[in-house]
């Protein structure tokens, strides 16, 4: 099997794909499917169109059967190359439109269109009518972002009053930042790597800025709440988290945690992670029930036919949908600071979607 | 017209990024005429190792002092024992090694620092600070530019006015002629790597702190900063610094203006553009009218 992933060029969400190698590494020690070991094999696109569809053509080349993939590009660049070879892929991480517009990708994420949608109606539950946005310039991702809060903005009756677009590997946060204050909005949404989101929280910090926040999937992680500072606590800043918390008393739960303890040790328990960790036995799940031989052709009959998936770890079962745009993580948790942990009080909340 | 104050003064704070890095990488070429591409590397080690040393309980001041010393001694080590004998074979040579150097180090902090794990580096510096205006600026960035400014004007001093920095300077421009004529070439470029080396250090914790804690960033920072050396043509240190601070400025400024605000982190390249065409048609106007 085969994945992209994106650990170098400004970005890196290296931790879910190894939580994924985790994952098959587990199960091959207990046996593999029908009996055969599950061999990984992943290319870095670097954050960069010609790697990612370099790689995927190499992919393509070593006789993969299906992916399972966690990059920003790989949706918009090496899924149109995985069409034209066959090969269907359940997606971790990225979340870019184009996963969920692509006939042959479903992604257990929430994406980028309903991320950004979750972020508005954050910051206007908070009372936060005049919408400053902070997004990355990552193909895709920025402007499908900026279009969905927007739309939700204006069904909500509050305005987006500016977008930053910044490149990832962020040098000059404070500039962000003051510009988000002197564009007079009370809100203030963030998306990012998980780096970049600290650095203009810590630029925010500095500057003692007194907006509410809201930030994307990627800053959920269980050492950030010490990074960030008291600064956030007391509901200052609202984080989305669309996978059950770590501090989950659930089965699921604790095997993620207990392959990646074993199989990964040094992956922290984040985002990128659990949703590697979904994708990965999602898809082990699915291709275990075929009968038959294990081809491109079974495995994408068996992908199509995913419904009702129920897993601990999402707000609601999965299913691979229909076009024109199929998601199926339409829900999300919206956690607070609180001290050096996350704090959830309102579980699971569903994202309203403007364009549904 | 956005309200211009907030960003010139980050600006110049964020100046000092540039400024202390391009000094630094002028200060080395003065000396040895390498453009050395592994500075940046050389102070994501100093900051890790800072980083490691204070989370493990061994307070600020330790942590600092041996990353410092860290970044001093890889520098020396490839100043010493690698450098030279690429320099044998060209500057071209000896440049692209330095790449090479950047590289190496790079992936030595992504194998043992490069987990995912973010972590940020803690100066406490950071904690005084005072508002101009709007903006709050911390001692750290103050420290930044009070540095780089240090430098600029003790290595002028240095360089112009003692047998050694003379020497440096001979080295420079003529290794071979130098140690014939009996000057131990091979101890002086150690003590130009190590002060570089520890220059380094203190950049690379510095700019820890103000930006991120992540190796890559740092070590490609160098790239960035090789603009205000071009503006100061690798010479003048005085220009290296001012044309730093400059950039910061009109980096920080041009996020005040959406239409060009996505384009901001390409001003250093914008910049060190500018002032080459505008170098060579000076000089192609020199030329016509001697």
């Amino acid at each position: 099997m085969g994945g992209e992933t994106t650990s170098s060029g400004g970005a890196s969400v290296a931790e879910g794909v190894a939580t994924a190698r985790a994952y098959f590494a587990c199960l091959n020690a207990d046996g593999g499917i029908q009996g055969r070991p599950i061999k990984y094999i992943t290319k870095d696109d670097g954050l960069s169109a010609s790697l990612a569809a370099s790689g995927a053509e190499t992919l393509v080349g070593d006789r993969v059967v299906g992916i399972v993939g966690g990059s920003y590009l790989e949706c918009p660049v090496a899924g149109p190359i995985y069409a034209k070879a066959g090969l269907y892929e359940i997606e971790g991480v990225g979340g870019s439109s184009s996963c969920f517009t692509s006939k042959n990708i479903a992604s257990v994420s929430e994406g980028a269109p309903l991320a950004g949608s979750a972020i508005a109606q954050a910051l206007i539950k908070e009372n936060a009518k005049r919408i400053y946005l902070i997004l990355p310039n990552i193909p895709g991702l920025g402007t499908a972002l900026q279009a969905s809060s927007e739309a939700t903005a204006k069904a909500m009756g509050a305005s987006i009053v500016g977008t930053e677009f910044y490149t990832p590997g962020i040098t000059d946060a404070t500039s962000l930042v003051l510009a988000a204050q002197a564009s007079g909005a009370n809100g203030v949404g963030v998306v990012g790597i998980k780096s970049d989101e600290l650095t203009i929280f810590a630029a925010a910090t500095a500057q003692h800025l007194t907006e509410k926040f809201a930030s994307g999937n990627q800053l959920y992680s269980p050492e950030v709440p010490a990074e960030l500072g008291s600064y956030w606590d007391n509901g200052k800043l609202v984080v989305q988290h669309q996978y059950a918390p770590e501090s989950a008393h659930t089965a699921g739960v604790a095997l993620w945690k207990a392959v990646v303890k074993r199989y990964a040790p040094h992956t922290p328990l984040d985002e990128d992670s659990e949703g590697m960790f979904i994708a990965a036995q999602m898809f082990s799940d699915t291709i275990a029930k075929i009968k038959g031989p294990i081809t491109r052709a079974s495995v994408r009959n068996a992908l199509e036919h995913i419904k009702d998936y129920r897993t601990d770890m999402l707000c609601t079962q999965f299913s691979w949908g229909k076009l024109p745009f199929r998601v199926s993580n339409v829900d999300t948790r919206l956690v607070t600071v609180a001290g050096s942990s996350w704090k959830n009080d309102g579980g699971c909340a569903h994202i309203d979607d403007p364009a549904a | 017209m956005p309200d211009l104050w907030p960003f010139i003064v980050s600006g110049l704070a964020f100046g000092g990024v540039y400024a202390l890095s391009g000094v630094g990488l002028v200060v080395l070429y003065r000396t040895t005429a390498v453009v050395n591409f592994a500075y940046g590397a050389f102070g994501a080690v100093a900051a890790l190792l800072a980083w490691q040393i204070m989370e493990s309980g061994g307070g600020e001041v330790t942590g600092v002092l041996v990353g410092v010393a860290a970044a001093a001694a890889i520098s020396v080590t490839y100043g010493a024992v690698i450098s030279p004998r690429l320099a044998l074979r060209g500057q071209e040579i000896a440049v692209a090694g330095s790449l090479g150097a950047a590289l190496t180090v790079l992936g030595m902090c992504t194998l043992i620092w490069g987990d995912g794990t973010v972590r940020t580096l803690n100066l406490s510096t950071s904690n005084v600070s005072f508002s101009v205006g709007t903006t709050v600026v911390n001692l750290t960035q103050v420290l930044a530019v009070a540095i780089a400014l240090g430098v600029a004007v003790v290595a002028t001093i240095f360089l112009r006015r003692t047998l050694t920095g003379t020497t440096m300077r001979a080295i420079a421009d003529d290794r071979e002629l130098t140690a014939v004529l009996g000057v131990r070439v091979r101890r002086i470029e150690v003590l130009t790597w190590t002060i570089v080396g520890v220059l380094s250090g203190a950049t690379g914790i510095l700019f820890a702190n103000l930006l991120s804690l992540q190796a890559d960033l740092l070590t490609f920072l160098v790239i960035s900063s090789l603009a205000a050396a071009v503006v100061g043509r690798f010479r003048s240190l005085w220009i290296v610094f001012g044309g730093g601070i400059i950039i910061g400025l009109l980096q920080s400024v041009a996020v005040a203006f959406p239409a060009i605000s996505p384009y901001s982190d390409a001003t250093p390249f914008v910049v060190a553009a500018v002032v080459l065409l505008v170098l060579d048609l000076a000089r192609g106007t020199r030329v016509r009218s001697a």
